[in-house]
């Protein structure tokens, strides 16, 4: 049973940070960026390059990955702030920015594809052991995931309660003439927003890229559970994306253990259905973006 | 007349006959051939390598001199649509080229989307010699054929393998679609008839990589052994790495995928044990025009690219090139019938090495059937245990 809820947990936490990363790009632009799965997977090939290809040759791999990490969340961060460039005229068009970025995720697999070949790519493991405790082994990859992801939503959050320009992105958010009348510059703040958003997207990608494999189409599955999670947990709430993205990735790992994937799937989607009827604004949907 | 305006004239008539004899003779058409594959998605890679490999049986025809019928020398041409392995696109683009394109024959890649096309196919009577069909489906079309041996008629040298082993249960997994739900039925099948028992089966949405709650729940079932399906490298590589990472130990079975992007994906350490059915592949002993074929590939696209399920397409064209040959014409029918006769008696060699049409347990002539060798990875390498045809002996 213990390894079943390490299984919901990591699904939880790589979650996350994906519908976070979201959920700040539809607080600060009032748009939902389609393209986001497809930064995830661009994330995992910055690593898949530095490490797997070696492009900055370094014997430690530790270090290599390290470097691997922040170059990945550093460049789909500044890819971000370009296609924040881009759909800002739009002025929260749903149809344009659902066209400009389905464009993005048709190109950017389109490039990987061309680029690297059609074969899985493969980012070697830092850790190669299993930690056993408790009645469950857990392999130290994923444990890594775990540590890494929790501290990276730990640290957002020190940064949207603590910062100044955190708490600014909260006050976008929440109310964004008021925000502006208020003095805080909100194109750059949301500009800021967008770049943390595609950030943690390929934080997410380049924790998860030594687990799986790698190709262009791995951002699909993921960011359409990134749906579901906003959904359910009200679309623009942080609070929600955390609480849903734990209700989903525990509810999938234990229907899934004992009924099967397909079924997990459907009582995934049955609980939207359910939540949906009974809160229609999601779970946390309506509350401030960010309690204190 | 006066005798030298005859000859002329003579001249001149049989120098006429010569020239239209001789466009006769080398009156030249093209032979189109309809490719719909997954060039997108998740099954890209199959998609992609077996057009590779169809446009690169088609180029070696023409450039051999294409296909004698009688007065008219064919060349092949190659027309390609993308389906993504959606049932849907599959109709749209298979429609296409049949009405649209008007193509002589097609190849249509992927057993998941093989039955919608049933009907379609049928009704223009076209040949389809499909790329991972499930026979079930395509015993129901007289003019389909598949490009691959079916999962347990191909599944005889593993079993034997597997027998030797003292093997007594085992657990199946496969991609949850039509062409999965075969392939498990058809290894249970097989392997209760050499006295393997399944403890489990499940299957999983295509495009999964979180096998762990799958593999938790079959593995509590302590079988001797594990079946990861054909589900293609990266499903063979996820379910082999994830099960071990959870504490399998015992003997696992992949299916025709690369050895080198296996070892990449798993890792050597967690490889050891792992069994894998297929065809010679880069880096394994070969010759002839298995040899000649790999080596193409490997020098074109590189070794990480290949998967044994793409060379099917030039033998897709081979075979389909002999069948037009030997029937002297290209009605669909009459090719089946004159591809349905390289039997095993008649086998030729093909880029999988000797290769006959089987029936695979059907009643026509259908399956290409070649010699799958049976590799163990072992000590860091990949050692051949030895190899058979498929077969459905075990049935007698």
């Amino acid at each position: 049973m213990m390894g079943i809820l390490m299984d919901g947990l990591f699904n939880s936490i790589t979650l996350i940070l994906l519908s976070v990363g979201m959920v700040l790009v539809i607080g600060m632009l009032r748009i939902v960026n389609f393209a986001h799965g497809a930064l995830y997977m661009v994330g995992s090939y910055v690593v898949w390059l530095v490490v797997g290809q070696r492009l900055i040759p370094l014997d430690n791999v530790y270090l290599g990955y390290s470097i691997g990490f922040i170059l990945a969340v550093a460049c789909v961060a500044g890819m971000g702030a370009v296609i924040e460039r881009l759909l800002r005229p739009l002025k929260g068009g749903f149809l344009e920015s659902f066209i400009l970025t389905l464009g993005l995720i048709l190109f950017l697999e389109g490039a990987m594809l061309v680029g690297f070949g059609i074969d899985e790519k493969t980012v070697p493991s830092l850790f190669a052991k299993t930690v056993t405790a408790i009645g469950f082994s857990l392999p130290q990859q994923r444990l890594f995931v775990l540590v890494v992801g929790i501290a990276i939503g730990g640290g957002l959050w020190v940064f949207l309660t603590k910062a100044r320009i955190g708490i600014a992105m909260r006050a976008v958010a929440q109310e964004l003439e008021g925000a502006a009348l208020q003095g805080i510059n909100i194109r750059y703040v949301g500009m800021l927003g967008m770049a943390i958003g595609c950030g943690l997207a390929a934080a997410a990608g380049a924790l998860i890229a030594p687990v799986y494999t790698v190709n262009p189409y791995i951002g699909t599955g993921p960011v359409t559970k990134c749906f579901i999670v906003m959904v359910l947990g009200g679309i623009g709430s942080l609070p929600g994306a955390v609480l849903a993205s734990f209700l989903v990735g525990f509810v999938e790992a234990i229907s899934a253990t004992f009924l099967g994937s397909g079924t997990a799937k459907l009582i995934v989607y049955f609980l939207l259905l359910v939540v949906m009827l009974i809160r229609p604004m999601g779970l946390y949907g309506g509350q401030e973006w960010v309690h204190r | 007349m006066r005798p030298k305006s005859t000859i002329v004239f003579a001249v001149m008539v049989a120098f006429y006959v010569l020239a239209f004899a001789s466009l006769a003779s080398s009156q030249e058409k093209i032979l189109k051939f309809g490719s719909a594959m997954p060039l997108s998605g998740a099954a890209s890679s199959w998609g992609i390598n077996f057009d590779r490999f169809i446009r690169k049986g088609c180029e070696d025809v023409n450039e051999a001199g294409g296909i004698q019928v009688g007065s008219v020398r064919y060349k092949w041409q190659v027309i390609t649509y993308d389906h993504g392995y959606v049932p849907g696109r599959a109709l749209d683009v298979v429609t296409r080229l049949i009405e649209g394109d008007k193509v002589d024959f097609i190849s249509v890649y992927g057993g998941g989307v093989q039955s919608t096309l049933l009907e379609l196919l049928g009704k223009h009577k076209m040949l389809n010699f499909a790329g991972g069909i499930n026979m079930n489906v395509g015993s129901k079309a007289p003019l389909n054929f598949s490009s691959w041996p079916q999962a347990n008629y191909a599944f005889w040298p593993a079993s034997q393998v597997l027998a030797h082993l003292g093997i007594k249960t085992g657990v199946f997994v496969m991609a949850d679609d039509e062409y999965g739900h075969a392939h498990v039925a058809g290894r249970v099948e097989q392997s209760k008839a050499v006295g393997i028992n399944s403890v489990g089966e499940d299957f999983y949405p295509r495009g999964t990589t979180e096998f762990y709650p799958l593999l938790r729940r079959l593995l509590a079932k302590n079988p001797d052994f594990f079946d990861v399906g054909t589900g293609g490298i990266r499903d063979n590589g996820l379910l082999i790495k994830q099960a071990r990472e959870i504490g399998f130990k015992g003997p696992m079975l992949a299916y025709a995928v690369s050895p080198m992007k296996l070892e990449e994906i798993v890792g050597k350490e967690l490889l050891e044990n792992t069994y894998m059915l297929s065809p010679p592949f880069p880096g394994a002993p070969m010759k002839g025009k298995v040899k000649a074929i790999l080596d193409w590939f490997v020098s074109k696209y590189g070794a990480k690219e290949y998967d044994a399920g793409g060379v099917g397409g030039h033998a897709v064209i081979e075979f389909l090139t002999k069948g037009i040959k030997d029937a002297q014409s290209i009605d669909p029918f009459k090719v089946a019938d004159a591809m349905g006769k390289i039997s095993k008696e008649k086998q030729m060699e093909t880029s999988y090495g000797m290769s006959y049409i089987g029936n695979a347990g059907f009643d026509l002539p259908r399956v290409i059937t070649f010699w799958l060798n049976v590799y163990q990875y072992k000590d860091g390498t990949w050692h051949e245990l030895g190899g058979g045809w498929p077969s459905y002996e075990w049935k007698k």
